[in-house]
This record gives structure tokens, C-alpha cells and sequence, in this order.
């Protein structure tokens, strides 16, 4: 019985083939797989990667990157600065929705101020804006609360939206959880970018067509864009083996090295701005979770020592992340603003100096600590922590691993209920100073400074150069005062860094698809023959 | 047939309370839905003033009380992942799982029945002793090896069959349906074959079971004392009366079928029910795996009810007053 089974199957392919189903697509269709779909079409509901790379194919921000990740015109054309709080923007003319209605300088206004709402996950970005002015049909000036050098790279975040098809739909805001009701936003798009919406089922297939009428310029020739994720990585592989799909932008790091022998498939990878570290409660008197006799270990910076020295990053790197990882010295990855070669250098694996460092530091026979870690939210993030418990362990430690999904995890660390955690961090914008004011200046919930400073870690000197530099309007004088306090951390070892996530991507051998650091997969790049 | 009725009815009632009750508690135990809403990186104001908008500020009680009131009139809330209705979410999904999980059993039942009584009729046989071999290795194969199989054979190597997805659908009054297009049957193959195989050797090793057990007793052997024919003593009266428990087990199964398709919709990427509930697993999106909870536990319910009153249908033995559960 089984066999006549599998001869009907055969027979039915057979006829499928017969009648002319064909799997390969027309040359002007990219088939895009990903592990998770989108969340939502909403441009302002979602900071996650995937989401920015679907949703920025429909809505151009006013701002956008080139080639080299230079800031460039999007929709706006040009730009200057009346005061070092006030931004005047010139907005490109003759730009139209998708739906015909004209580009203007409402729009922009209304979408800065979307981005605003409390349920945005894009209220960071646009914090520092105190207010949106509209000068005439195509000019906007933006005045901040104080002076911003990064306003420029925020914006390019800020996708515009028309606000007569907002309001006519009623989505003025990103999210509404009150009412219970379908957010139009979440299934249906309106933007000046590239791509049209055509159809969207979640979980399952969302289709683009080009917009005719788009204003920039696009490397390659695709009509169409069908983005399909498929979760199981097996089949996301074996989609893009068998030619069902022609670039995947979530590539399993087992299966890296198979599809670089495949004559087939094409590898394209970079240093993804996401550093991945531990880190350590600072400011408790005794270890939370933990027996170190009543103390604290973590506030005496020999203890800290001795964990970057027990670590051995080249090894995870090597083993767990199968080359995908870059070890790191710091917690800036290259290519952001603040980045100092000099002080990407590990102290190095040295256990018999981490055993004396904390010999030193009063703690001969090690202590027992609960290192928290959560099992879904970076690469192999569990296999690391396990890795590093073992580590620990030749030093003396007792560590009792504490593995956690992210929606556990998270929370958990909101409420500063850890003693030493892992944490992977991308400051946005290309810069470095998102990740000083959020993870290492003193936490002020107020102000908003050091909301991710889990750590407690508190530097008075450091939170003064973190204000002055907040301010500073050249680039210049910015970046070394940035190197200065990315320096100064790494003296202090305020978190024990591991290593730098590689990014990969793999596509058909006709499929050019450049690999941005921060993740944006940038769809006017992408070419196929 | 009434008392057994409102006997039932009382079940459920507690039943479907209880697993209510269990659904609540996730949102409680199973993680923050502020981290599906707003992310890992949120403020504490953030945090406060979406918990205040939520009304999860308030007491536990009286967060369970409006949840209850709200089920009991159709709501199940709104997705936090998706930022959509549950309800509506969980309708759209419905087709994909049901479709799959149907064609899934009619493929068993196609071939289980048959090879079953094959089995039982020629038990000594070599081809029944290899068929039953066979049906050994499909109830012990993990449903996610065979999926991967099945793609590596007919999608990566054959080229035949797509090894994701539904293809296309064709919309009818709401439904999606996927068995109207070529496409459609092309991708239902691999998926459905994948649920059948476990089914086909369950279905066949219970059929040959049981028909064996009816082969031995007293009104065959009468039936072959009155010289019937060896046909008509195997389909008219043996087969039949094997027949009560297997559909029992058939409906049963096809409800955990659609309840557990979670591991072959993963495989293939099949827009079901399964298929979100993973997804919402992995999101947190508490509203949603709640519901599916819910759904999946009144189904079972549902299908039980169904079967027991089937049973009055097929077999005139069972007492209605007994209110045999």
C-alpha cells in the first residue's frame, strides 16, 4: 500500500508537470524569503528590521543612504540649519502617493508627529523634536528641544505618509489597542517609494508592483516583489536551492558553508552593527542571584577583568557562531560614528590571569553566580551563554544558567532583577551615541537616559561628557569625544564584550543584493538579470 | 437522549471554564505583551501608559472577569503581534488547516481502510506481514523528518512540487479555498501526505485489529454456516461492524489533526492555524495563543459530542437512557 501510495503521488506530480505548471517565475519577479513576515505595513508600529525592509519599499523617509551609507536626499531635496535648534527642509516637488494624491509638506508634518504617539516604536527617534512647521506646500522647518547633530539620521527612519489617506482611514496613530479593531495600516499602504502594495497575507505572502511614477532611481528592473516568509530553515534553504526563491535574507548559520559550495547560489555577507556582550548589576551590595558571601563581586573592576579574560571569543566565534561572528573588544561595531580601531582589541583568553585577577580581588575559590540569558532573541544566543557557563567554570565559578524566552527575558531585565546578563545592542543612526546615552549614562527614567543601563553602571564623569557631546554640532569634535568615552568604558570594563553577528544573505547567482550593516534590506539596490 | 444532553452540556460548561481559566493564566505566566507591542527597547513611561491602556493595572479578578465577559461575546481581543482582531485572524486561518488536515485524513482513510482489511482477511500472508512492517515505520517517523524528506526528494532534487506555501487560492464567499487551482492541489500534496502517513498505518493497524476481533465472533461464524459468501461475510458484516470504532478514532483524529498540524504547517509554511500558533509562541502574542487554546479545546469538545451521538447512529446496542460518555 505504501508503494501504490508513492506511485500516485508520482503519477500526480507527473500530471501537475503535464499540464504546465511551471516553478520558475518571469525574469522581472524577486522572490524574497525571510525567516518571520513583516509585522504590519503600519511605517511607524514596528522598529524591527524586517518590518523596515518590507515597509520601506512601499514609503520613502526624507532622508535615505547611499551606496557608501552617506546621508543623501530622499524626499526631501535639501536642507540647513537656521539655528542649531532649527531645521528648514526643502521638499522635493512632483512627488505623488501611490494613490495619486500630491507629496507635501502636511504630510511630513503629520508624520513626524505620528512617529510621536506613545504606541510608535519610533518615539526615540523623534523625541527631540519639539515642534513641525509648515512654511509653504514644499518647505518644513523642525525645531528641537535642544541642539541635535543626529536629527538628519533619525529622520531617515521617519517614513512619510500621506495624511488625508491617514485620516480618511482613520490611523492617526500606529496602534490602536482600544478599540479592539482592525488598524487599516496593518493591511493596506500608501507611499511614494518604489513599490506599490498589491496584496498582503500575513504569515504568508505580501506581492509589490512598481510604482510607475516613482521619483528615484533604481538600480536594477524588478516589476514585481513577492516576500514570503517561511520559518522552518530547511525549507527556507531547499525554497532557495530548488529556485522557488531567488534571495533569503534570514540564512541559518549551519547551512552558510553548504551554499557557498553550491555553484548555484550566490553568498553575501558583512559585519552587522549588533554587538553582542555581557553585562553586570554594578550598583546592588550583594549579588541578587548568586552567593558571594554577602557581596557584590561585579563592583570590583578585577572581577570584571577576570571574566573578559576567562572568555574565549575566538573559540565561540569559531565553533557556536561557525565563523559568523566577529570578535570585538568594545561595544561599537565598525563603521559607526565613534569607532576607534584602537580599542577593538581583546585583553585576550587568559584563564590562569582571570584565576589571579580574582584571587586579588578576595575571591580565591571563585563564587556562585546565576547568569541570566535569553534563548530566542540573538544567533545562538543560547548556545553562547552555554559556552560561557562552561568557561566561567575553569575559573572557578559556579554558574547556574538561567535560559529564558524573550518576552521572560526582557521584562525581567526592565525590572533590574539580574546579576549578570546577555545583551546584543545596534546603536541606530550609525553612531555611537545612542548606545552611550541608553546603555552606560546613569538610568533617569525622566530624562530617558540609561533606559537600557541594566547594568545600573553609573559614571559621573562619563554621564558630563555624555551631555556635552549631545549637543556637539560638528562631526568632527563629536567623533573623538565619542572615541574618548568608548575608551574610557572599555578602561572600566563596564561590560565584557564578545563578538560583532555577521550578516547574511543568499541569493540566486543573477540576484545582486548588497547587505546593509543595520539589516535594511535596501530593495532600490537589488538587480536580477 | 435529553438527560444525556444537558448531562453533556454541563461537562462543557465546566470544561470550557476551566480551560479558560488556564488560557487567562498565560497572560499572567507566559510572558510581558508589552514586548510584543513595543518591543525589547520600551521606557518605563512607555510601559506604564500602554499597561494603563491594556487595563492590565488592574486587578487580576477583574482583568478575568472582562476576559470571560468578552469571550462569551465572540471577542477575543486583538493581536498583539499583528495588530489584528483575533477572532477575524483565527477565521482567515481556519480554510488552510481545515483543508489540510481533511484532505490529510481522506488520504488515510482512503488507504488505511482498505489496507487494514487486506490485512486482517489475509493475515498470513507475506504482502499484509511487509504492509504491517510499513505501517510500523510510518507510525514511528517524525512528521518533521518526513516533511523534510519529502521537500528534499520532490522540491530540491525532482523539481515537481513547491516546498512552501498554498499557492494560489481562490476566494469563495470568505473562504480561501486552495483545491480549485492546480497550483493549489500541488502544494496541498506534500503537506497533506505528510499528516496521512502516521494516520494511514494508525487507521490500518486499528481496522485489521478490530476486524480480526469481529472475524472470531459468533454471527461470522453463523454467517459462514449459512454458506454466505466469503465476499459478502467480509464486507457486509464483518467490515461494518469494525467500522463503529473506527470512525470514532477518525473523527478524534482529524480534530488533532487540526489542533496539532503545528509541526508540518512549520515544515511547509502552511498558512493554518498551527502555523500562528508557532509564530504567536515565539511573539508572545498572548491574546492569540490564548484563543487558539480556547478554539482548539471547544473543538475537542465539539468532535466528542459529535462521536458520542454517532455512536447512537451506528450501533442500535447502546442505550440512549445509559448515557454512555
Amino acid at each position: 500500500m505504501k508503494l501504490n501510495a508513492k506511485n500516485s503521488i508520482t503519477a500526480m506530480a507527473a500530471a501537475a508537470m503535464i499540464a504546465g505548471a511551471s516553478v520558475a517565475a518571469s525574469a522581472e519577479t524577486l522572490r524574497i524569503a525571510a525567516q518571520a513576515d513583516a509585522g504590519t505595513m503600519d511605517p511607524q508600529a514596528q522598529n524591527i528590521s524586517t518590518t523596515i525592509s518590507v515597509v520601506s519599499m512601499v514609503y520613502d523617509a526624507l532622508i535615505t543612504r547611499d551606496r557608501e551609507l552617506k546621508k543623501v536626499p530622499a524626499l526631501a531635496e535639501s536642507w540647513e540649519n537656521l539655528s542649531p535648534t532649527e531645521w528648514r527642509f526643502k521638499l522635493r516637488e512632483g512627488v505623488t502617493f501611490h494613490n495619486g494624491s500630491a507629496f507635501g509638506a502636511d504630510d511630513v508634518a503629520f508624520s513626524i508627529k505620528r512617529s510621536q504617539q506613545p504606541t510608535s516604536q519610533f518615539s526615540n527617534f523623534v523625541s527631540t523634536i519639539e515642534d513641525v512647521r509648515v512654511v509653504d506646500d514644499h518647505t518644513v522647518e523642525v525645531v528641537t528641544k535642544a541642539p541635535d547633530p543626529l536629527l538628519l539620521d533619525k529622520l531617515a527612519y521617519i517614513f512619510i505618509m500621506d495624511r488625508d489617506w491617514a485620516e480618511e482611514h482613520n490611523v492617526q496613530e500606529p496602534q490602536n489597542l482600544r478599540d479592539a479593531q482592525e488598524t487599516y495600516s496593518v493591511l493596506n499602504a500608501n507611499g511614494t517609494g518604489p513599490y506599490k502594495l498589491q496584496s498582503r497575507e500575513p504569515d504568508s505572502k505580501t506581492v509589490f508592483i512598481r510604482h510607475a511614477d516613482y521619483w528615484g532611481e533604481m538600480a536594477g528592473d524588478i516589476d514585481e516583489i513577492v516576500f514570503t516568509p517561511i520559518s522552518s530553515d530547511p525549507t527556507r534553504i531547499a525554497a532557495l536551492v530548488s529556485n522557488e526563491i531567488d534571495l533569503v535574507i534570514d540564512v541559518p548559520s549551519q547551512d552558510v558553508g553548504r551554499l557557498e559550495a553550491n555553484p548555484d547560489i550566490k553568498i553575501e555577507k558583512t559585519d552587522e552593527f549588533r554587538t553582542i556582550f555581557f553585562g553586570f548589576d554594578q550598583s546592588s551590595e550583594a549579588l541578587r542571584h548568586g552567593d558571594a558571601g554577602g557581596k557584590n563581586p561585579f563592583k570590583d573592576i578585577r572581577v570584571r577583568q577576570a571574566i573578559d579574560h576567562a572568555i574565549n571569543a575566538e573559540a565561540i566565534a569559531k565553533t557556536v557562531m561557525r565563523g559568523l561572528a566577529t570578535p570585538t573588544g568594545q561595544i561599537l561595531a565598525p563603521g559607526n560614528a565613534g569607532y576607534d580601531a584602537a580599542l577593538d582589541v581583546r585583553a585576550g583568553y587568559d584563564p590562569e590571569n582571570a584565576k589571579a585577577l580574582l584571587a586579588e580581588a578576595g575571591y580565591p575559590d571563585g563564587f556562585a553566580i546565576r547568569l541570566d540569558c535569553p534563548n530566542n532573541r540573538y544567533i545562538n544566543d543560547e548556545q553562547i551563554c552555554k559556552a560561557v557557563t562552561s568557561m566561567l567554570t575553569q575559573i572557578g565559578l559556579d554558574v547556574s544558567l538561567n535560559l529564558m524566552p524573550r518576552a521572560k527575558y526582557f521584562p525581567m531585565l526592565w525590572e533590574r532583577d539580574t546579576s549578570m546578563f546577555l545583551m546584543g545592542f545596534n546603536s541606530p543612526y550609525f553612531d555611537g551615541m545612542y548606545a552611550l546615552e541608553t546603555l552606560l549614562a546613569t538610568r533617569n527614567d525622566d530624562s530617558g537616559q540609561g533606559i537600557y543601563n541594566y547594568a545600573l553602571y553609573s559614571n559621573s564623569q562619563l554621564d558630563e561628557a555624555i551631555q556635552a557631546a549631545a549637543v556637539e554640532m560638528d562631526p568632527e569634535a563629536r567623533n573623538q569625544q565619542m572615541a574618548a568615552m568608548y575608551k574610557m568604558i572599555k578602561d572600566d570594563m563596564a561590560y565584557v564584550p564578545v563578538h560583532h553577528q555577521v550578516l547574511v544573505y543568499a541569493m540566486q547567482t543573477s540576484v545582486e543584493a548588497p547587505v546593509r550593516p543595520d539589516n535594511w534590506l535596501e530593495i532600490r539596490w537589488v538587480k536580477k538579470d | 437522549m435529553v438527560g444525556f444532553l444537558l448531562n453533556r452540556l454541563l461537562q462543557i460548561t465546566i470544561v470550557m471554564f476551566i480551560v479558560i481559566a488556564i488560557a487567562f493564566s498565560m497572560f499572567t505566566y507566559l510572558g510581558d505583551p508589552l514586548v510584543a507591542i513595543l518591543g525589547a527597547d520600551s521606557t518605563p513611561a512607555q510601559r506604564a501608559a500602554l499597561r494603563a491602556e491594556l487595563g492590565l493595572d488592574r486587578p487580576i479578578i477583574v482583568q478575568f472577569a472582562s476576559y470571560v465577559g468578552n469571550i462569551l461575546s465572540g471577542d477575543f481581543g486583538i493581536s498583539y503581534r499583528l495588530g489584528r482582531p483575533v477572532g477575524a485572524v483565527l477565521a482567515e486561518r481556519f480554510p488552510a488547516t481545515f483543508e489540510l488536515a481533511v484532505s490529510g485524513m481522506l488520504i488515510a482513510v482512503v488507504v488505511g481502510i482498505p489496507a487494514g482489511v487486506y490485512a486482517a482477511i489475509y493475515k498470513n500472508r507475506l504482502s499484509s506481514r511487509i504492509i504491517m512492517g510499513a505501517s510500523l515505520f510510518g507510525i514511528s517517523l517524525p512528521s518533521f523528518f518526513m516533511g523534510v524528506l519529502l521537500i528534499w526528494v520532490f522540491s530540491v532534487n525532482l523539481m515537481w512540487l513547491p516546498s512552501y506555501g498554498r499557492g494560489t487560492t481562490v476566494d469563495i464567499a470568505g473562504w480561501k479555498t486552495g483545491l480549485l487551482t492546480l497550483d493549489g492541489l500541488r502544494a496541498l500534496l506534500m503537506p497533506a501526505l505528510t499528516i496521512a502517513v502516521f494516520q494511514i498505518a494508525m487507521i490500518m493497524r486499528l481496522v485489521r485489529a478490530e476486524m480480526l476481533e469481529v472475524m472470531r465472533s459468533d454471527y461470522i461464524r453463523f454467517a459462514r454456516a449459512r454458506g454466505l459468501s466469503e465476499r459478502s461475510v467480509n464486507f457486509r458484516h464483518a467490515l461494518r461492524n469494525t467500522l463503529i470504532p473506527v470512525v470514532t478514532v477518525v473523527g478524534v483524529q482529524l480534530g488533532s489533526v487540526i489542533a496539532f498540524a503545528v509541526i508540518t504547517e512549520a515544515v511547509f509554511q502552511w498558512p493554518g492555524l498551527g502555523l500562528l500558533f508557532l509564530q504567536s509562541v515565539a511573539a508572545a502574542d498572548v491574546s492569540m495563543m490564548a484563543a487558539y487554546l480556547i478554539v482548539i479545546a471547544a473543538l475537542f469538545v465539539f468532535i466528542n459530542l459529535i462521536v458520542d451521538l454517532l455512536y447512537f447512529a451506528i450501533d442500535p446496542r447502546i442505550s440512549i437512557s445509559s448515557g454512555k460518555g
